[in-house]
């Protein structure tokens, strides 16, 4: 071993690093160089001074100005994030009034409408144009509707049926008619600012299950403020890129929601730990989805339980999603394409 | 399994818990760990107020990232490679600024009692990067050859040979009149 190779291993010498062999051929070298022994040893006093040196202690001071830096970027943050949803509740609360006037002159002409024809029942009211972004929840039920021949028919006018239904009707006084119809509750929104969260009203609701709930429904919040400000970027282009946002982690496995956009309607899908998230999604979303809250828990919970308990038949899905910050249709149309089937069966 | 109450939480545990919104949690880290930020950064970028405003920014960051704090990366490596990185970012805004003084790192060599030995901090801050932040990971903050390379993301290798190269070259910037003939490491002095 010469001296250059000997000076190579001070440094896993002095971290007992050496192999034996290699510790040995040391070893003999320096018994035989009066340098490399200086060498070492200057290495060595060197290295231990250096080690000595303490690591920092702690410093009350320095934490509580740590701390408080923390606490006024969190505040500003909030603040400039609560003006946001301010914005947007505004805009989505006067849309949502403007669609309830619809309802109410739409139902009158279904009167009428059924009034004037007998033998059928055709009840089309107001939809929201497919050009604008919607929120949707479906379920299906039975409804009975109540058919008095020829002079009324009632609708529950908190109920949308876009359905063309035909109704045999026999000529008796009143008759009950189980007709099989689908519910679909629209709010729609304008562009810009898409949907909004009331983080207070969220907060609020979240808070009885505890500082976890809490922290995620502001991760909810976020993620929705985050969506808002991108749609607001790509508004002219009818590009809403789905977002997937993990709320829950290492808390009784993953919990996500997704909104997308599909076939010109804003879906929102969520998984995860089911007595805590569902109530946050729901109360996420603008109130008239309360109403079908027990259909999409039943379908959360299907989800849910497919997914926490058999991986393998949990959905797959290609490729990773494009960066948040893409404006690329194409190329969110494309993830979205080859993971379809996979997301299909869980929409909510 | 719970660890017993008389046992102290690891970082692991209270980043996890923290990263959920639990705000002692987050606290008990910031106390743990705010003077070696500094510290840590204060070497890298040589003044202490510069130092103070990375580590703001550290906590910062780490508050927002602590969600997606994931188990297995111890959290100190964690934090320090967050840190490393800030200082990378207060590096490039310094060299935007115009320099006030001249080069803070006079030449030591010029002292004329010749077996004064300099300050260790004044001698490690003349150790070139990334060999510096090696030795002071290592040595200083005791990070292990793992942890070390987590943070500084390199592998295990590598930190053995900068940290080899950085051990000599300060040596010889804190003892320069022991240094050996036999120069390791090339570079590795600023």
């Amino acid at each position: 071993m010469n001296c250059e190779t000997a000076e190579s291993l001070f440094s896993d010498l002095f971290d007992g690093q050496l192999q034996p062999a290699e510790l040995a051929e040391f070893e003999a070298h320096i018994a035989s160089c009066s340098a490399c022994a200086a060498n070492y040893a200057a290495f060595e006093r060197a290295t231990s001074a250096l080690r000595q040196t303490a690591a920092a202690g702690p410093d009350a001071n320095l934490t509580a100005s740590m701390l408080a830096a923390v606490d006024r970027a969190v505040d500003s943050e909030n603040q400039r994030s609560d003006d946001d949803f301010r914005r947007a509740m505004t805009l989505v609360r006067g849309d949502a009034a403007r669609a309830d006037r619809r309802r109410r002159v739409a139902g009158r002409i279904g009167t009428l409408l059924a009034g004037a024809a007998a033998a059928v029942v055709f009840l089309q009211l107001s939809r929201g144009t497919l050009s604008s972004q919607t929120v949707e929840v479906i379920r299906e039920q039975r409804v009975e509707v109540p058919v008095e021949v020829v002079k009324e028919v009632r609708v529950p006018v908190d109920v949308e049926v876009i359905r063309e239904v035909k109704v045999p009707v026999e000529v008796v006084k009143e008759v009950r008619v189980p007709v099989e119809v689908e519910v679909v509750r629209e709010v729609e929104v304008p562009r810009g600012p898409w949907i909004a969260v009331d983080s207070q009203r969220v907060a609020a609701a979240v808070d009885q299950l505890g500082q976890r709930i809490l922290t995620a429904s502001k991760t909810v919040a976020t993620s929705l403020t985050e969506n808002a400000t991108l749609l607001a970027d790509t508004s002219g282009r009818r590009v809403t890129p789905p977002i997937r946002r993990t709320l829950f982690d290492d808390y009784r496995g993953d919990a996500t929601l997704e909104i997308r956009e599909e076939d010109g309607r804003v879906k929102v899908r969520g998984n995860g730990p089911l007595g805590d998230f569902v109530p946050l999604l729901l109360t996420a979303l603008e109130a008239p989805e309360r109403l079908v809250a027990d259909a999409a828990v039943a379908r959360l919970t299907s989800i849910h339980g497919r997914l926490a308990g058999d991986p393998a038949t949990a959905p797959k899905l290609t490729g990773t999603p494009p960066e948040r910050s893409s404006t690329s249709a194409a190329r969110w149309r494309a993830w979205w394409s080859r993971n379809s089937a996979q997301l299909g069966g869980n929409r909510v | 399994m719970p660890p017993p109450p008389s046992t102290p939480p690891t970082d692991e545990a209270l980043a996890l818990a923290a990263g959920v919104g639990d705000r002692s949690a987050f606290a008990e880290l910031v106390a743990r760990y705010a003077t070696r930020v500094v510290a840590v950064a204060e070497r890298r970028v040589g003044d202490h107020h510069a130092a103070l405003d990375v580590a703001q920014e550290v906590w910062i960051k780490v508050f927002r990232a602590l969600p997606r704090y994931r188990r297995g990366a111890t959290f100190r490596s964690w934090l320090f490679s967050i840190t490393l990185n800030a200082t990378r970012d207060e590096g490039r805004r310094q060299q935007r600024r115009p320099r006030g003084d001249a080069d803070a790192l006079a030449p030591i060599a010029s002292t004329d009692d010749p077996t004064a030995r300099v300050n260790i901090d004044d001698a490690l801050q003349r150790v070139a990067e990334p060999y510096r932040s090696t030795v002071q990971l290592v040595d200083i903050e005791k990070l292990s050859y793992d942890e070390a390379a987590e943070a500084l993301g390199c592998n295990v290798g590598t930190v053995r040979s900068r940290l080899s190269r950085g051990r000599h070259a300060f040596r010889e910037q804190w003892e320069p009149e022991a240094s050996g003939t036999v120069t390791t490491a090339p570079g590795a002095n600023r």
